[in-house]
C-alpha cells in the first residue's frame, strides 16, 4: 500500500473510532439537555442556561444567564483523544448536571421560597393556583402562584422512559 | 388507554396502607391536596405522572405505558428522622407488593423500576445550618421516594 493510502486508512480509523465510541452518546447528551431545557421550568432562563455535560475531557457549561435557553455542544473529540481517554479511563462517562445553586429546587426534590421577579416568563404559564408546601411545582385550588413546569418534571424525564428514547434515537441516528 | 385505572392500582394500594396505620395517614393524591394541611402534624402526597404511552417500532398495542410515582412523606420538624421512616416505609412495602403481584388475566399489570430513596428534606447533612437555609421555611421535615413504572391494561 501506497505511503498515502496508510495515511488516509489512519485518517479513517480514527474518524470512525471517534464516530462510534464517542459521537454516539456525545449527541445522546446534546439532546438530553435540549429536552431538558424544553421541558423544565423558565421564567428568567437562567436554570435553562446552566446545564453542563462532562465529558472525558472536559466540561461544557452553559452560560448562567438569563435569556431564552442556549443549546450546549460537547465537543468534538478525534478518535485518538477517545482512545485515550478510554484506556486510561476505562470508561467513556458523560455526566449532565445542572449548576444553578437552586437547582435542587427546580426539579422539585427541596422546597424553596419563591419571589416573583416581577418579569414575564419566557415559556408559558403552565398553571397558576396555590403553591403547597414550598414546593416550586405543587400548586392547587385558586391562586397567584405559577409554575411553568409541571410537578416532578424532572423525575418524569428521566424515569419515564423519555431518556431512554432520546438516548435510542440519538445512537441510532449516529449509527447512520 | 385507561390511565385512570393505572392511576387507581397505585392509588388504593397506598391509600389502604395508610388508612390501616393506627393511627390512619390522611393521603393526598395529585388535584386534591388539602390547602389546610398546614395543621395536620403529617401526610403523605403521591404525584403519578405518565411518561412513553406508546412503543410502535416494538408493539401493536397501546396499552402499554410508562410513568414515574413519586411518594412525599412530611412529619415534624425537629423530631427526628424515626416517625416519617417509619411511614415511608409502609410505601416501600405497598410499592413492592405491587410489584411482586403475578400477572393477572384482565385488569391492570405493573411493573416497578428501582424504587430511589428516601431523601431528606432538610438534608441530615446539610452544608449549612438549617437555620440559614432557604429550606428552612418549611415546617415540615419531608422525605422522598419515587419510583419509574411500566403499567399494561389487560383486557
Amino acid at each position: 500500500m501506497a505511503r498515502n493510502g496508510i495515511w488516509n486508512l489512519v485518517k479513517e480509523l480514527d474518524r470512525v473510532a471517534a464516530t462510534t465510541v464517542y459521537n454516539g452518546p456525545r449527541r445522546a447528551a446534546e439532546r438530553i439537555v435540549r429536552d431538558l431545557q424544553e421541558r423544565g421550568p423558565a421564567w428568567t432562563g437562567q436554570f435553562s442556561n446552566s446545564w453542563q455535560i462532562t465529558t472525558p475531557v472536559t466540561t461544557v457549561k452553559g452560560t448562567g444567564a438569563a435569556g431564552q435557553p442556549q443549546r450546549i455542544l460537547a465537543p468534538v473529540l478525534t478518535g485518538q483523544q477517545v482512545a485515550k481517554s478510554f484506556l486510561t479511563k476505562d470508561k467513556l462517562v458523560f455526566t449532565i448536571s445542572n449548576f444553578a445553586p437552586y437547582a435542587n429546587i427546580a426539579t422539585d426534590i427541596d422546597p424553596g421560597i419563591f419571589i416573583n421577579p416581577g418579569t414575564v416568563p419566557i415559556k408559558p404559564i403552565e398553571k397558576t393556583g396555590k403553591r403547597q408546601k414550598s414546593l416550586r411545582g405543587l400548586l392547587t385550588g385558586e391562586g397567584n402562584n405559577s409554575r411553568t413546569a409541571p410537578l416532578d418534571w424532572f423525575t418524569l424525564y428521566i424515569k419515564g422512559g423519555q431518556i431512554d428514547k432520546t438516548i435510542q434515537v440519538a445512537m441510532r441516528t449516529s449509527d447512520r | 388507554m385507561n390511565y385512570q385505572s393505572i392511576r387507581a392500582a397505585l392509588e388504593t394500594s397506598l391509600l389502604t396502607a395508610y388508612n390501616d396505620l393506627d393511627p390512619a395517614v390522611p393521603v393526598y393524591f395529585d388535584n386534591v391536596f388539602n390547602d389546610d394541611a398546614d395543621s395536620s402534624e403529617e401526610f403523605v402526597h403521591i404525584n403519578i405522572q405518565f411518561g412513553l404511552t406508546t412503543e410502535p417500532t416494538l408493539t401493536t398495542s397501546h396499552d402499554m405505558v410508562r410513568g414515574t410515582i413519586v411518594i412525599r412523606t412530611y412529619t415534624p420538624k425537629g423530631k427526628g428522622p424515626a416517625r416519617n421512616q417509619t411511614l415511608v416505609n409502609t410505601a416501600f412495602t405497598t410499592l413492592n407488593t405491587i410489584n411482586n403481584t403475578s400477572k393477572v388475566n384482565s385488569g391492570v399489570y405493573i411493573r416497578l423500576d428501582g424504587i430511589s430513596g428516601p431523601s431528606f428534606s432538610p438534608d441530615f447533612a446539610g452544608t449549612s445550618p438549617d437555620q440559614q437555609s432557604r429550606r428552612a421555611f418549611t415546617p415540615f421535615f419531608i422525605s422522598r421516594i419515587e419510583a419509574g413504572f411500566k403499567a399494561q391494561v389487560i383486557s
